[in-house]
């Protein structure tokens, strides 16, 4: 009985790894920034949302990986060969714009756990610029990439950190199964920026090419699965310890957080004196690692897609576009984050609502190319798993169009959720 | 510059006048000798050969009414831009609804899809077509791979006020789609025409999947030499792509050393999984060189060199070198030794080919006490020292006991100094 015991926790071991280290990695410090800013302004308000990005990260991403693996080629590539150029060009264009706001959210952090220690932005933001893209200019990016993404496991302290501030977990685990829903334009922000810093454009993008690259072949498809179900797991686990942290330390006591300072505090119980050091320094190597990530694989994408040549083993003059995006994508966010009228703390939260608007139109690609079976030589999925398939990914879509577009109207009319409201109980009683 | 050549040897060899884009003509009118438009062009089938511009066989039109028909070309009176006119009227056409078979369908398998440029040694997309005339008939090519035909594609060239954005051509016979049913053979054929480093260039691009095919299709010599110019991370996930069979025949042809590192990179299970590939004789020199640090003298030889006896004429030496010159990478010198393997002397093939045939090789060889030699434990920098001092090409490594272990080429230094290149 104990024969198969050994190599099948060496296999569990070997996917719970990547799955902990991605579902860490997922969470940036503008995702850090959105769900500290949810949990101290709405406490336990926004947890269910988590339960569902859960499912649909879940499947978003393994479709994303079903498609990697049985073509063996990226979206953007599948995008072009089987919908032509002008869809091709619109969601690469969605892709930029969602990347660069990502771009802006990182180089904000990398400015605001500066700003921590009392450093300007107008300093750090154009030296790490220019470091950046120098150093994705000379490739020497993968040497350092495990490093930084090794301290940004450092976000795993909240998990002890929710534990240690003794909440009501009853209370926890009501809030993360009955969803509870209001009209303020606050609250639809911090809904948007959940979904938009766990289920993103990017993140879509990159599972497929991350599965590509490593040329899994089909038989692992199962133990893929699990890595990927693993590590949207850890994702929204992690989210959801921050909410919870959030709310005990800073709600309960009135604090809204508005910057990564405020932030800081929360880990106070936990880390003391050292809560703002080491809350910087792993804010810090997030951004940073991010902040390298983005520019790299949006503009290897939108090569990828067009025909531009690309690769680190190429030249400027061999691949012009390919350095050129990373500097566009660099430039402009490195931009956005210096105007002097937006806060750091805006722009990142900001950005994940940004990535919520566009994400509709890349999952609806997806789910279009996760039909198309015959054409790309998937196997046919099993009529349950396709419907489910299906199910999740247009709710998603219906979810995030039906929150923008009602954002957009609260915030043109103030009082339209009141209207709502009453017009939705004039109907039912 | 390649294209800027080929665009100017097609303007020289073509009539401009009959030169169109398949963006232009695609989904535009079909009318027939009845000026009826009888539905919409939607597709076009060409035959591919190597060596030649594909001639357009059929045109796949939509029919008004509904359904897909295939009309052979030679039914066209005329096609440009403002649409296809048909020679005969609609009801008298010789037309098939049947797919035929043995053609290549522009829209799915060479638009939009990634086509190897073995010019340029890199992998592009096809952003638009270009035909031509030539030999009387319509053809296409090139393929247009420029921001200028994404521009014309996506019905923005206005944009372009001016002029900024240039047409790139490749030249179709240059071209092969990566993707679809055109031969693989065929495909190879072509490719085997690049440098090991280009091929492995164009092989990274392509992701795993297409990649390890196309190195699939290599025989085992060229395919070992791909592998050989990837770095080791590449390396390792196309050897985990392929069957036993073609690991072992890679691996035989590939030279001692990068075997050697290919294998240090494995974990201890995976290694010893790849030794047990290893014929006997290979298994036995790998394991000894594995035995070294990396960067000393006895981790950065191989031991693919040619050991022969003082004894022999220059005649027969040379016939020595023609029996391993296949297998080796580069040989620069050959080595003499005694029955005991003990270093006896060096000499290089330069200096082989001015003796005379019939001369000892013990009058003509460099004696071994006047030659510098490394011992197993010299470390880089000492060896690129002393190679730089002496002018040397390659050194010899001794153990103690002054036997022969393998020799260290330039190459093998140039290679920890520029692991990327």
């Amino acid at each position: 009985m104990f024969k198969n015991f050994w190599p099948k926790i060496v296999i569990a071991l070997g996917v719970v790894g990547p799955g902990l280290i991605a579902g860490a990695a997922n969470n940036d410090a503008g995702g850090i920034s959105t769900y500290a800013y949810a949990g101290s302004r709405f406490g336990y308000l926004l947890l269910w949302v988590l339960t569902l990005n859960v499912i649909t990260l879940f499947v978003t991403q393994s479709v994303g990986a079903r498609l990697g693996i049985y073509t063996g080629k990226g979206l953007s590539a599948l995008i072009r060969e089987n919908f032509g150029v002008r869809a091709t060009v619109l969601a690469l264009l969605t892709l930029f714009i969602a990347n660069t706001a990502v771009s802006a959210s990182e180089m904000a952090g990398i400015a605001s756990s500066f700003e921590i220690f009392g450093v300007s932005k107008f300093i750090t933001v154009p030296i790490f610029a220019v470091l950046i893209w120098w150093i994705l200019y000379k490739g020497s990016f993968k040497k350092v990439e495990r490093f930084f993404l090794l301290i940004s496991l450092f976000f795993v302290v909240y998990v002890f950190a929710a534990v240690m501030a003794q909440p009501d977990w009853a209370e926890v685990g009501r809030a993360l199964t009955v969803p509870h829903f209001s009209f303020g334009s606050a609250y639809l922000v911090a809904f948007l920026g959940i979904m938009g810093t766990t289920v993103t454009p990017w993140g879509q993008f990159f599972i497929q090419s991350y599965i590509v690259d490593k040329g899994v072949s089909p038989k692992y498809f199962k133990i893929e699965k699990w890595e990927v179900f693993l590590s949207a797991f850890f994702t929204c686990l992690i989210a959801a310890m921050i909410i919870i942290t959030t709310k005990n330390v800073l709600y309960d006591n009135g604090i809204v957080v508005d910057s990564a300072k405020s932030a800081a505090l929360s880990l106070r119980p936990i880390l003391g004196n050292w809560a703002e050091f080491l809350f910087g320094f792993g804010f810090f190597c997030a951004s940073l690692l991010g902040a390298f990530i983005l520019p790299l694989t949006t503009s290897y994408t939108i090569c990828e897609a067009l025909g531009f040549e690309y690769g680190m083993n190429r030249t400027w003059k061999e691949a012009p576009w390919f350095y050129g995006l990373m500097a566009v994508i660099i430039g402009i966010a490195s931009v956005i984050v210096l105007l002097p009228f937006l806060s750091l703390f805006h722009i990142m939260v900001s950005a994940q609502v940004v990535n919520a608007i566009l994400l509709p139109v890349i999952l609806v690609f997806v789910a279009l190319l996760m039909n198309k079976t015959k054409k790309l030589g998937l196997p046919e999925p099993s009529k349950f798993q396709k419907f489910w398939y299906n199910l999740v990914t247009w709710e998603a879509v219906v979810r995030l169009s039906l929150v923008s577009l009602l954002l957009l109207v609260v915030s043109i009319f103030p009082n339209a959720g009141d209207h709502i409201i009453n017009w939705a109980k004039d109907i039912l009683f | 510059m390649i294209f800027l050549f080929f665009g100017g040897i097609i303007k020289l060899k073509f009539n401009v006048a009959n030169m169109m884009y398949f963006s232009g003509i695609l989904k535009s009118d079909v009318t027939d000798a009845s000026e009826k438009v009888v539905g919409r062009l939607k597709d076009i089938l060409i035959k591919s050969q190597d060596g030649e511009y594909a001639p357009l066989e059929f045109l796949v039109i939509a029919g008004k009414g509904g359904g897909l028909f295939y009309i052979p070309y030679g039914e066209t009176e005329h096609i440009s831009k403002s649409g296809v006119v048909l020679r005969r009227v609609w009801d008298k056409l010789e037309r098939v609804t049947e797919r035929p078979t043995g053609c290549l369908s522009l829209v799915d398998d060479i638009y939009d899809q990634q086509i190897m440029d073995i010019n340029g040694a890199r992998v592009v997309r096809a952003n638009d077509l270009r035909f031509a005339v030539v030999d009387d008939k319509m053809r296409v090519v090139g393929i247009d791979v420029s921001v200028r035909g994404l521009f014309r594609r996506l019905g923005l060239l206005w944009l372009d006020v001016f002029h900024l954005l240039k047409t790139n051509l490749i030249d179709w016979r240059d071209a092969s789609p990566v993707r679809g049913t055109l031969k693989i053979g065929a495909l190879a054929s072509n490719f085997h025409r690049l440098h090991p480093a280009d091929m492995a260039d164009i092989i990274e691009d392509l992701h795993l999947k297409r990649g390890s095919k196309l190195v699939g299709y290599l025989d085992p010599r060229s395919a070992a030499k791909v592998l050989e110019e990837m770095d080791e991370e590449t390396q390792k996930k196309f050897l985990k792509s392929f069957d036993p069979g073609r690991i072992r025949q890679i691996l035989d042809n590939m030279s001692t050393d990068e075997v050697v590192d290919l294998i240090q990179s494995f974990s201890k299970s995976d290694a010893a999984v790849y030794l047990s590939f290893l014929g006997d004789e290979r298994h036995q020199a790998v394991k000894k060189l594995l035995a070294h640090d990396d960067d000393t003298a006895g981790g950065l030889m191989t031991v693919d060199y040619i050991p022969v006896s003082l004894d022999l004429t220059v005649a027969q030496a040379m016939e020595e070198v023609r029996k391993f010159s296949a297998r080796f990478r580069s040989i620069l010198y050959i080595y003499g030794i005694n029955t005991e393997g003990v270093f006896r002397g060096a000499i290089s093939l330069r200096r082989l080919l001015l003796a005379k045939p019939e001369q000892k090789l013990r009058e003509v060889i460099k004696k071994q006490k006047r030659l510098p030699t490394l011992s197993p434990d010299d470390n880089l920098n000492y060896i690129c020292d002393m190679m730089t001092r002496y002018n040397l090409f390659s050194v010899a490594v001794l153990d103690k006991d002054h036997k022969m272990l393998g020799v260290v080429t330039i190459d093998d230094v140039m290679r920890t100094m520029r692991p990327r290149a």
